[in-house]
């Protein structure tokens, strides 16, 4: 396992239900982060609700299982693949939001996969990531959605973990996450010797 | 919701089957409540219903679906393609459908094609005899339009709905009436003046939101608990009503 990897997985292994991280990292650090966050949510044997906005969910399912990574609890929210003319059949982990701009359908499609799932589960919903998501809204709107989307999930103890690139967040969303997150894990090749935020 | 409406604790409350519905009304309709269901057609007013009624059933309260725009079959029918239905909760004692025809057989309005004054009290009696006789808890009248069509004035209408209400909240039924309103009308009642008399209104509506088309759902009115008057997205989902609030962007 890669140091940074390990990092994270074992940062999160620390959170507590209904947390909420901020989970920073830049472009090479960032395959690891989400290595690292899905060796800990199959670990810790939750179920992952995987908000996708940055690389179709098909791409990121299979860069991942192609490394040995268990994502049969894994469930996707693709918000990028119908946009870009990707699959669009609802089956399996996939469900499919039509753009990265339809945020309240995003939020309906949180609640319908733990709805489809059942209440017999913990859940952790993964936002990968909050960039994509201020590249295609205005920050405002973005700042709305976080905010309702992190304390629905704290009122029923459910964790949430908020992917952003460093130098790449608004600094309004960054002010938002720092407000709305119990933790933040610098996934940062530079920063591997660093302790949690 | 603020604190200066009614105690939330003060009446008791019947849960609605629509988790993020029963939270935005302290804790679901009042008992006893008739509220009305208002909405263009496509807004969901049927599913809607349905999963009151069936969450009814469930918690073992007998549940009446008075069909009148749509025959009972077909309804059923299309409630079968959700996978919130049971066909195990159909049936006496449960959840039952019954057709406008079956409610008027045998009566003085069968035959009556306008009704008047004198036929409110009828048309009144017929319900709440089918409510006793069914020990009902939980009622749909779909739609209240449609029964009312044979009422020439908005007089009438407002006398019928006022006098049904009063009887099923003496009995501790909680109904909803469908009101099936013009696209684009900014009323909550198809003849003006069901809004008045009800003790809640649900209005369903359709709204763009980005560039982008949003069903929504918004508590309008609700006697008995204090509630929010924010709108919410609502998604008919196979697996129940969902609902979320509509995000604003800071704007008023």
């Amino acid at each position: 396992m890669e140091p940074l990897e390990e990092k994270v997985r074992s940062q999160l292994e620390e959170t507590q239900p209904g947390s909420a991280v901020s989970l920073v990292t830049d472009l090479s650090g960032y395959f690891d982060a989400l290595k690292g966050f899905v060796g800990y949510a199959s670990a810790a044997g939750l179920h992952t609700i995987y908000i996708t906005a940055t690389i179709p969910s098909a791409v990121v399912h299979g860069q991942l299982t192609s490394q040995g990574l268990n994502l049969e609890d894994a469930h996707f929210i693709d918000c990028i693949s119908f946009m870009v003319g990707g699959p669009r059949q609802e089956e399996g982990p996939y469900m499919f939001v039509e753009s990265p701009t339809m945020l309240e359908t995003i939020l309906v499609k949180v609640e319908l996969w733990m709805k489809r799932l059942g209440p017999d589960h913990d859940y952790v919903v993964f936002l990968d990531s909050v960039n994509t998501l201020a590249m295609h809204n205005d920050d405002k709107i973005v700042q709305e959605f976080l905010h309702y989307l992190i304390t629905s999930l704290r009122a029923r103890k459910v964790r949430c973990v908020v992917l952003s690139v460093e130098g790449q967040t608004p600094k309004e969303i960054e002010t938002i996450l720092k407000l709305l997150c119990d933790e933040s894990i610098a996934a940062l090749p530079e920063a591997e010797d660093g302790a949690s935020e | 919701m603020g604190g200066t409406g009614p105690k939330a604790e003060r009446l008791p409350r019947l849960a609605s089957g629509i988790e993020a519905l029963d939270r935005a009304l302290s804790g679901g309709i009042p008992i006893g409540n008739s509220v009305l269901l208002a909405g263009s057609c496509g807004t969901g007013k049927t599913t809607l219903a349905a999963e009151f009624l069936l969450a009814g059933a469930r918690a073992k309260e007998p549940s009446l679906l008075l069909a009148v725009t749509e025959d009972a079959e077909r309804l059923l029918e299309n409630l079968r393609t959700y996978e919130f239905f049971d066909q195990a909760l159909v049936g006496p004692g449960k959840f039952e459908l019954l057709d406008v025809a079956e409610l008027y057989k045998g009566s003085p309005l069968e035959k009556t094609t306008v009704l008047g004054a004198a036929d409110v009290p009828v048309l009144v009696k017929l319900l709440l005899d089918q409510v006793d006789k069914r020990k009902t808890r939980r009622l749909v009248i779909d739609s209240l339009t449609g029964l009312c069509l044979r009422f020439p004035s908005k007089e009438l209408v407002r006398d019928f709905v006022s006098t049904l209400s009063k009887g099923l909240s003496k009995r501790g039924v909680t109904c909803l009436l469908i009101s099936e309103l013009e696209a684009g009308s900014t009323g909550h009642s198809s003849h003006g003046v069901e809004d008045a008399v009800v003790d809640g209104v649900l209005q369903l509506g359709n709204t763009v939101s980005r560039g982008h088309l949003l069903r929504t759902l918004q508590i309008v009115k609700m006697r008995g608990t204090p509630h929010s008057r924010t709108r919410y997205v609502l998604e008919l989902s196979h697996y129940g009503a969902i609902l979320v609030p509509l995000l604003r962007s800071g704007k008023a």
